[in-house]
């Protein structure tokens, strides 16, 4: 028990840790992320700058916290977004069944049989750039899963014994859904919404690295190695450190997913 | 049984089909200008702009043009690069043969490999080994591919000088790309087969098997990797996404002459109808191996294959 | 225990074998080089090989191996022979004769006559060929009649016999000459063409140029083989042929290099500190002053730009000499005015040299007594890393004087259409010469008949800037013509319709086993006969 704990704690912790740094960033003594420096070009890693600065003199320690913001921001914030579509089209077409479940399983089939990033790119590439458009990549991809998830809970669960009592009673179905079976189907999303976390980290960086994500000067994780990747050979810094705070994290919002899995009991494959 | 599911399946593909171009056209159509200086591109001469108006029916309603889009799709005219002015469609079924030995080679490295460790791992349930395993796919699923693309060639083709950094060829310039492609793949598959045949060790069919003495080889082989690997195939086939979609960047940085790195520079160069080209040929890919998957599937399971029900 | 053991021993197997895999292919991680060529980069594959329709350098460098044109550039970048052994000019400068070699020959071995530059020529301005570069020869008499439909042929190209060709302007024009040695003005087998098609010039098999090299294979997107001719008229060249591998990504050019797979690469700007400081490498740098100016435009066609002032208060704004001592270290020379240093043969008048000193505090009282604190404009850019990079900083140094810039990247072509069609305020954009003439930096970019694709992007209109061009295009006296674009750039660095920030310096880098590799501030120029490769390297 005490185990396992620890593995959701930390995690969640480091994670936490970095968003609120990133948030509480304008009162720290952190050097300003945006500031340009043409004296202190390139510099490495030393004590005025522990993470070394970029090619425009800009410091990397700085960017990498404050980019956290976006990063992290844009990761929860699709993981959300993409489990409230999910829950409703799947709580809905669980319950209600026959035509309208077919046709929302028909489109949660289409949208599935994109690849991920491809479907990802097409909407970004059309829409302007930005983060909200990443963001609406991001949740146009992933709600699918929670679609299929929530419906395969209210499936087992309508047929229950409490559900015909409610129905017995006069509940509405929109009572019955939303005050009876949704609950029940909370832990479940939010086991997902862990699991699903450290994929979104990686697609928003991913986009940001292929230039469409968040535009310049704004730092996320995935820009600043995209932007900096031609110096990794005269220095590495500028790529080395966005790069480990973006596995890193990922690895943290992974290992929260995995615990949360194993602590509820979702088999690795039944998503 | 089968063959009758096989059908059913490839009957589906066709709006799976038109609703894949569908799509592609709804984003075509999303850009500013009229979709036929979408396809031809501004560089592109009045000629051209007229005759692909003409094709697409511009001047009549939406659904026409869909109608004429669709008929361009099946002539084979994806449309011109903005950029090359070459055909798409040739360009794409040029690369792609690249991409597919790209896949199938980190494929082949990938699934072994995840296998192997996965099934180690739920033997050893407990044991140091398996922490280990469990770490390191943790942490090849938080590597982005982008970044391990940088690193691997830096550590192996520069600072080891094993092999060549970038080209397109013969196995020498393949294995770096397949490596960085099968990270995310081989630790997908270690935590699934880690968990499928943990589960199935657990049957009581397992330990009535031991009881009644058989060899331990036999256990293994005929009865938990049989049964473990019907949700493992499933993964693979679903995972293959993964390959199409971390191609786009491991081809670019290795220089691996794809679709994928043809996807990368038609982003760059919002070269839409290289965008649009390469997102509906990959995902055309991508369905079909889905496919192939799905009846293997239920062609492995027993259930199925003798009762005709799906699970 | 059984299975375990077993497994234990098939996964051992198999890191055995991987372990020797590398041992196998240890001494692959060069590529299989072909002995006597020169291996050397593309960014991208090149459009198109066909003369009459490259606009890129990348397909401009490939022609200039494959085809001649009547004069060339000598390394004094003076004009000179080339297929034409000499020339006349007559004393109007209408008339231009010239008399050409014997015996040189296309790849099918036919030779070079007069009528092949009339019907290359032609072909440039023929509507079906759909030329970008038709404005080469719209001087010549006859041209506008011809693309119009109204005549069979260019009147102004005159076939004297077979070895004597001349050509008739209808207004004299100092360039001309200069502009007979650009890529468009080379000679193809025209009556080839005609008859088989446009591939004949590209095809493998085909290659028609009549230049040191022909075109042995292409492949899109990976590599473009040239192989030399035996008798190229000017001598054959040193290396056996010459191997363009494209290579889109800067990284992975640079670990080519330095794995001995390309013997020249030109120095991507993040790597330059590296070989700069490695004592190995350093000594292998070469550089070539670009004819080129990298300038900040400014939209003078609307507000706030249409202001003289707050032009003025941009070109303070901003420290260009000190942006290119650190973020460009030194990798150019400062700008005085739109003409390159070397082109310019006059001196610019003493006070206009530093007429807009960097002074962020006059610049953000000028933008305070115009009102115009706190504007916002466009600044349009193309999408490459470094103009990003610049991008960034020119926009922290407008802040500080009360201008707010938002960036917006585009791709190349969209880029070239929105600022053509004059969309944004701001642009960063560079001009690199075509011909060594101090006219292709003053006529194109600051002619008002010249706003939008032709090369006037600033849209700056000026009558006496515009007479003063004029008056030196036409004056066929050296001291003149310098004196009339004297004072027309001086006008212009007045006006300050652009802020000039450098001329860019290449810098390339050479393998040791390189013996000898020139380069040259015109990509024309470069005919790769005279590079040698020494025994191949250990």
């Amino acid at each position: 028990m005490e185990k396992r704990d620890n593995k959701v704690v930390l995690p969640l912790f480091f994670v936490v840790f970095l968003f609120v740094l990133s948030l509480l960033f304008p009162l720290l003594p952190f050097h300003d992320p945006d500031k340009i420096n043409l004296d202190s070009l390139s510099r490495s890693p030393g004590m005025e700058h522990p993470f070394g600065t970029d090619s425009k003199g800009r410091d990397i320690f700085a960017r990498v916290i404050y980019g956290s913001k976006i990063s992290i921001g844009v990761a929860v914030a699709a993981a959300f977004v993409s489990a409230i579509i999910g829950f409703a089209v799947g709580l809905t077409a669980g319950y209600f069944g026959g035509a309208f479940d077919t046709v929302a399983m028909l489109i949660v089939d289409f949208v599935m049989s994109f690849p991920s990033l491809l479907l990802a790119i097409a909407i970004t590439v059309v829409l302007p750039p930005g983060i909200y458009t990443v963001m609406i990549a991001l949740a146009a991809v992933g709600w699918t899963s929670f679609a299929r998830l929530v419906r395969g809970r209210v499936l087992t669960l309508k047929d229950m014994a409490f559900v015909d009592a409610a129905r017995a009673v006069g509940c509405s179905d929109i009572r019955i859904m939303f005050v009876h079976l949704a609950p029940l189907c909370f832990q479940l999303a939010l086991v997902l919404t862990g699991i699903k976390l450290g994929g979104f980290l990686i697609t928003e960086a991913t986009l940001s690295f292929l230039g469409l994500g968040a535009q310049p000067p704004t730092a996320t994780w995935g820009s600043m190695i995209s932007a900096n990747r031609n110096y990794v050979l005269s220095a590495p810094w500028m790529v080395l450190y966005p790069g480990i705070a973006l596995s890193l994290t990922a690895f943290c919002f992974n290992l929260l997913g995995e615990s949360l899995k194993r602590k509820y009991g979702l088999k690795e494959y039944s998503i | 049984m089968i063959t009758r599911y096989i059908i059913k399946k490839l009957i589906l593909l066709v709006p799976l089909l038109l609703g894949i171009t569908f799509v592609s056209f709804a984003l075509l159509k999303a850009l500013p200008g009229d979709i036929a200086l979408s396809l031809a591109g501004e560089r592109a001469d009045q000629e051209t702009i007229e005759s692909i108006r003409k094709e697409l029916g511009a001047d009549k309603g939406v659904l026409n043009q869909y109608a004429g889009y669709l008929n361009m799709l099946a002539h084979g005219d994806f449309g011109r690069s903005y950029y090359t002015n070459r055909d798409v469609l040739t360009d794409i079924t040029l690369k792609f043969p690249n991409t597919m030995e790209l896949a199938f080679a980190a494929m082949a490295l990938a699934i072994p490999l995840g296998i192997i460790m996965g099934y180690a791992a739920a033997y050893k349930s407990g044991g140091p080994a398996e922490k280990i395993i469990d770490g390191l796919s943790l942490a090849g699923l938080s590597l982005p591919v982008f970044w391990s693309a940088i690193i691997i060639m830096i550590i192996f083709s520069l600072w080891l000088r094993l092999f060549p950094p970038s080209g397109t060829g013969n196995i020498r310039f393949l294995i770096l790309p397949a490596c960085t492609l099968s990270i995310p793949a081989a630790a997908t598959l270690v935590r699934v087969t880690r968990t499928a045949v943990a589960d199935v060790l657990g049957m009581p069919f397992i330990t009535t098997a031991i009881a009644k003495g058989l060899p331990l080889r036999r256990i293994h082989i005929h009865h938990v990797l049989k049964n473990a690997i019907i949700p493992v195939v499933t993964i693979i086939g679903l995972d293959f996404g993964s390959y199409l979609n971390g191609a786009v960047v491991t081809e670019t940085i290795f220089g691996w002459d794809g679709v994928g790195r043809f996807t990368m520079e038609g982003i760059i160069r919002r070269d839409y109808p290289v965008i649009m080209g390469c997102i509906i040929a990959g995902t055309v890919v991508f369905v079909i191996v889905n496919l192939f998957i799905d009846v293997l599937y239920h062609y492995l399971d027993p259930r199925i294959r003798l009762h005709g029900k799906e699970r | 225990m059984h299975v375990w053991r077993k497994l234990r021993f098939c996964l051992s197997i198999g890191m055995v074998h991987l372990f020797c895999l590398p041992a196998l292919l240890a001494g692959c991680s060069s590529s299989n080089r072909i002995d006597g060529f020169f291996y050397c980069r593309l960014n991208a594959n090149p459009s198109t090989l066909d003369p009459a329709l490259i606009t890129d350098v990348a397909g401009a460098s490939v022609a200039a191996k494959l085809f001649n044109g009547l004069v060339r550039l000598n390394d004094n970048m003076s004009v000179s022979p080339d297929i034409a052994e000499r020339w006349q000019i007559s004393g109007d400068g209408l008339r231009y004769i010239f008399f050409l070699r014997r015996q040189v020959r296309f790849s099918n071995d036919r030779e070079v006559r007069a009528r092949d530059f009339k019907a290359s020529f032609e072909r440039v301005l023929n509507p079906r060929t759909k030329s970008p570069n038709v404005w080469i020869f719209d001087k010549v008499e006859g041209a506008e009649a011809y693309r119009k439909g109204l005549a069979g042929d260019v009147a102004g190209f005159l076939v004297i016999d077979d070895y004597t060709f001349g050509i008739k302007l209808k207004s004299p024009f100092s360039p001309f000459l200069s502009i007979l040695t650009t890529t468009p003005a080379y000679v193809v087998p025209a009556d080839e063409l005609s008859r088989s098609g446009n591939d004949f010039l590209t095809s493998a098999s085909g290659a028609g140029g009549t230049g040191p090299f022909r075109l042995k294979s292409w492949m899109p997107d990976r590599e473009l083989v040239l192989e030399r001719k035996e008798n190229y008229f000017d001598g054959r060249a040193k290396i056996s042929g010459i191997v363009y591998k494209m290579i889109p990504e800067d990284l992975t050019a640079v670990t080519e290099f330095e794995l001995g797979n390309l013997d020249v690469i030109s120095l991507p700007a993040q790597a330059y500190s590296k070989f700069r400081n490695d004592k190995k490498w350093s000594s292998r740098i070469i550089s070539i002053k670009g004819l080129n100016t990298y300038y900040l435009g400014m939209n003078t066609s609307r507000p706030p730009f249409d202001n003289v002032k707050t032009r003025e208060a941009v070109a303070c704004a901003i420290d260009t000499k000190k942006i290119l001592r650190t973020f460009y270290e030194n990798r150019g020379r400062p700008a005085a005015g739109p003409v390159p240093d070397l082109l310019r043969r006059w001196e610019i008048n003493p006070d206009l040299n530093n007429i807009y000193i960097f002074d962020p505090q006059k610049s953000g009282e000028i933008i305070k007594s115009e009102g115009l604190s706190g504007m916002r404009v466009s600044l349009y850019i193309t999408a490459d890393q470094d103009v990003v990079d610049l991008a960034e900083i020119i926009q922290s140094y407008l802040s500080k004087a009360g201008i707010e810039v938002v960036i917006r990247q585009l791709e190349w072509n969209a880029f070239k259409e929105a600022v053509n069609r004059g969309e944004p305020d701001l642009f960063w954009l560079s001009w690199w010469a075509d011909y060594p003439d101090p006219e292709d930096f003053l006529f194109p970019l600051f002619h008002s008949s010249n706003i939008g694709p032709a090369g006037n992007k600033t849209r700056y209109c000026n009558k006496a800037v515009d007479e003063l061009i004029e008056r030196g295009q036409f004056s066929l006296n050296k001291r003149d013509r310098n004196r009339y674009y004297k004072q027309a750039e001086e006008l212009i660095i007045k006006d300050v319709p652009w802020v000039s920030f450098w001329h860019k310096t290449d810098f390339l880098i050479k393998q040791p086993w390189v013996k000898e590799y020139k380069v040259y501030p015109i990509y024309t120029m470069d005919k790769g006969t005279e590079i040698i490769l020494g025994s191949a390297k250990t």
